[in-house]
């Protein structure tokens, strides 16, 4: 169980998370959900302790997150960056591994680990040992995944596992995510833009915005009982396909139909 | 046992040892195991033919009665030398008495041979021996042809002789008891003449465009041109006698030593000088075999010298040079990267750090040199417990080392600062100590910034090491300054183009260096 007491934070003048407590409970999936800037990663880097809040504390499972227990909290927890994060100097099996060579676990430990991952994000086998640059984007997200997944945490934070793929790739890895969250049982936070998504992937959503919580619930509270005007604009701005045909002006409808993106 | 990866502390002591070794001089790495032979006793000299020709005499002489003395021949300047005498990294060198009055001792009140002497011994321990015979002066000097049809013999005539045309070395305009003052004090009212290149000066009075010159009174030109030095009837040169400095000690270190050194009181006349110096540099006749030639018609003494070898010269230097280039560098990598991690991780210090650096990087080479000699000298004395370290080539390996940190501390800081922020969250994301973080993700990283600051280093090294001729340390430079010294563009071809290959095999290495060590990733 992940706690958040009362945590805020400010850059200078830009309060970019005001005074928030949540509580992720065991095996759950959470999606965070608003607009950019509204304040996500950072209350993931918070979360991880890479960025200390100005007020409030983090708990794991009723155990408080101090400068002095951050490295060890962090093997418990998962992180994948908002855009990946790859090591370029490393193969994809270095990135993945990397921690098993600090903790100096044994090859054929580090080595099955590392199948069981491939196996369970369709990895190809092709793309072991090549590096990151060589790989295409869903591949080094799949990659990501895998090196987040590798130490085995309980707590599982995703910062936009799925930007910057295309409709295919996404709607695939969303079904290959969904089945990891339900098998391995993990408390898992996932950040994302897109309603569909959060809906699909997780049983609750919590909707950011400008620093402070809007609403947390299903994804039918969210469109059935908005508690304010901004989640129901949040939500109606993403139209469906079929809509977008509607408008006449070609240009505007691209731009529009990306707005979210 | 179960296999485990391997740990970083295996390849970073690996790449220590290979640097350490690297680090050694490599006549350590070949002699190992040989009973070291190190001359116990080194005589010095400047950088011209006369001063190297001295220098050999003592060497061969020393020779013949079977005492091992090394010669450490063309060092530049006279406080590059001195610094060594007085630190007893050499033990003797020819000088001249005008030079120690005026450049070493500075003091009006000491005029007198015996007042010198006196003060030398007094202040540096230093014995002058009695005068060589010859004398080293400025002088005033005309084609013998044109002074007969003047009748000039005398400096006092030039002043009725006002149009008379003169050519005169930079260093006589410039220097303080040059052309101004002799001037003054024989009368001669003209305007002050600018400065030419020495060698100019030759030209010009051979073509006869010049009338007048200043000449140095043992210079083979005085033979060779059949030119007339003007008698300094009202005494203004000061006298430039040679003789021998030479450390009190070796009195009783080497008593047979110290009596063969003084030998050569009042053996050589400005004649024989000469005479001497036109066969090197006339006859092109190597110094140690014009001082063979010396012992053998002047003293009986028959001594034998290596013959000379080009190939044999180039090797040796391309040895010497490489030997510089490596030990600065590898000394260079070993502190660079080290400070420009600690000048990236505090913000404070590394501008302290780049700041200190970079104001090294402006002291003058040969300033630099002169400040290193006492201290290394001192340290190996005190701490390593051997003789001559400050005249060996350790004080130019430490200012070439100096001059190569900025490339390197600058590239490794650099790197570690463009690293974008993403990765490094990454890498705290995923729980690694701060040393792991730096070791596995940070340096790798940084690697090719570091790799080109070290090529630069390296290409850096080679043209500076030049410098190392300057004290006689050899290297490529050593052909380069004789060359210079005596107009001889072979000479200077023997260095330079070397040093010019050498640049571009270090820029080859390197670049397959980094294609081996810089990973795939990396590039783009
Ligand atoms: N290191 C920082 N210094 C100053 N301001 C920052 C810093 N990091 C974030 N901010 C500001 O804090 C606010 C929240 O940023 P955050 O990265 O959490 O947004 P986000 O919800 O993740 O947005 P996106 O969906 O675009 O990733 C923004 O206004 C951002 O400009
Ligand atoms: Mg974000």
């Amino acid at each position: 169980m992940l706690n958040l007491e009362n945590i805020s934070k400010r850059f200078g003048d830009t309060v970019a998370l005001h005074a928030t407590s949540l509580t992720f409970k065991s095996g759950s999936t959470t999606a965070l959900l608003g607009p950019s800037g509204c304040g996500k990663s950072t209350l993931l880097r918070i979360i991880m302790g890479l960025l200390p809040s100005d007020t409030g504390a983090v708990y794991l499972d009723n155990e408080k997150l101090t400068p002095e227990n951050v490295l060890k909290m962090r093997h418990r927890m998962g992180y994948m960056i908002q855009d990946g994060g790859l090591f370029p100097h490393l193969t994809i099996r270095q990135n993945v591994c990397l921690m098993a060579s600090h903790l100096n676990w044994e090859l054929e430990k580090t080595s099955d680990r590392f199948s069981e991952l491939a196996k369970l994000t369709h990895l190809p086998q092709a793309s072991f040992d090549r590096f990151p640059s060589e790989l295409s984007g869903g591949q080094r997200q799949r990659v990501s995944l895998m090196r987040a997944l590798f130490l085995d945490p309980t707590i599982v934070l995703l910062d936009e596992p799925m930007g910057a793929l295309d409709p295919l790739i996404r709607s695939e890895l969303q079904h290959e995510l969904q089945l990891i969250f339900s098998s391995l049982g993990k408390t898992v936070i996932v950040v994302t833009h897109d309603i569909a998504e959060a809906g699909f992937l997780a049983s609750e959503i919590v909707l950011l915005k400008a620093g402070a919580i809007a609403q947390i619930g299903t994804l039918r509270d969210l469109v059935k009982h908005p508690s304010e005007p901004f989640v129901e604009d949040f939500i109606n701005a993403q139209r469906s396909p079929l809509e977008s045909l509607e408008i006449t002006n070609p240009i505007a409808s691209a731009g529009q139909g990306r707005a979210e993106q | 046992m179960k296999r485990r990866a391997a740990g970083y502390w295996m390849p970073i002591s690996i790449l220590l040892m290979v640097l350490l070794v690297g680090f050694l001089p490599s006549s350590w790495i070949l002699n190992f195991g040989k009973s070291q032979s190190s001359p116990e006793f080194k005589v010095g000299s400047k950088a011209f033919t006369e001063n190297v020709i001295l220098g050999d005499l003592v060497k061969l002489i020393a020779k013949s009665e079977n005492i091992a003395v090394e010669h450490q021949a063309e060092i530049q300047g006279t406080q590059i030398v001195f610094q060594y005498l007085v630190t007893d990294a050499i033990d003797v060198y020819p000088e001249y008495i005008g030079t120690i009055r005026y450049e070493i001792l500075k003091d009006r009140n000491i005029v007198t041979e015996e007042e010198v002497r006196t003060a030398m011994l007094e202040r540096f321990n230093l014995v002058m021996t009695k005068p060589i015979g010859f004398e080293n002066t400025y002088a005033m000097g005309m084609l013998e042809s044109r002074a007969d049809e003047l009748g000039i013999t005398k400096v006092s005539q030039l002043a009725s002789r006002v149009n008379l045309s003169y050519s005169l070395g930079q260093e006589f305009v410039e220097r303080e008891d040059g052309w101004e003052k002799m001037s003054a004090t024989y009368g001669i009212d003209i305007p002050k003449p600018n400065g030419n290149d020495h060698a100019l000066t030759y030209k010009q009075l051979e073509s006869g465009s010049a009338d007048v010159i200043d000449i140095y009174s043992t210079d083979s030109k005085i033979q060779t041109l059949d030119i007339r030095v003007l008698e300094d009837d009202l005494n203004f040169f000061p006298s430039y006698d040679a003789v021998f400095l030479y450390r009190k000690e070796l009195e009783e270190e080497n008593p047979q030593l110290v009596k063969l050194i003084k030998s050569f009181e009042g053996k050589i006349d400005n004649r024989q000088m000469i005479n001497l110096n036109a066969r090197c540099e006339v006859d092109n006749k190597f110094e140690a075999e014009v001082a063979q030639e010396f012992l053998s018609d002047q003293m009986q003494i028959d001594v034998e010298i290596e013959t000379p070898s080009i190939v044999r010269d180039i090797f040796k230097n391309t040895v010497q040079h490489l030997d510089l280039v490596r030990m600065s560098l590898i000394a260079c990598i070993i502190v660079a990267i080290p400070l420009g991690v600690i000048a990236a991780k505090q913000k404070l210090i590394g501008q302290a750090v780049l700041g200190t650096i970079g104001v090294l990087q402006t002291i003058p080479g040969i300033a630099l040199l002169v400040m290193l000699i006492a201290p290394t000298e001192w340290f190996g004395r005190n701490l390593v417990g051997t003789k001559g370290l400050g005249a060996s080539v350790i004080p130019v390996v430490i200012a070439l080392f100096i001059y190569s940190l900025l490339p390197v501390v600058r590239n490794t800081y650099t790197g570690l600062t463009m690293i974008p922020g993403n990765l490094l969250e990454s890498a705290d994301a995923l729980g690694l100590t701060r040393w792991a973080k730096l070791w596995r993700i940070e340096l790798p990283l940084a690697l090719p910034s570091i790799l080109s600051g070290i090529k630069t280093a390296a290409i850096i090294n080679v043209g500076f090491a030049c410098l190392g001729a300057m004290i006689g340390a050899g290297g490529f430079g050593q052909p380069i300054f004789s060359g210079v010294r005596l107009s001889d563009t072979n000479l200077i071809l023997q260095g330079a183009i070397p040093a010019a290959v050498l640049a571009l095999m270090v820029q080859g290495v390197f670049e397959i260096i980094e294609r081996i060590l810089v990973p795939k990733g990396l590039k783009a």
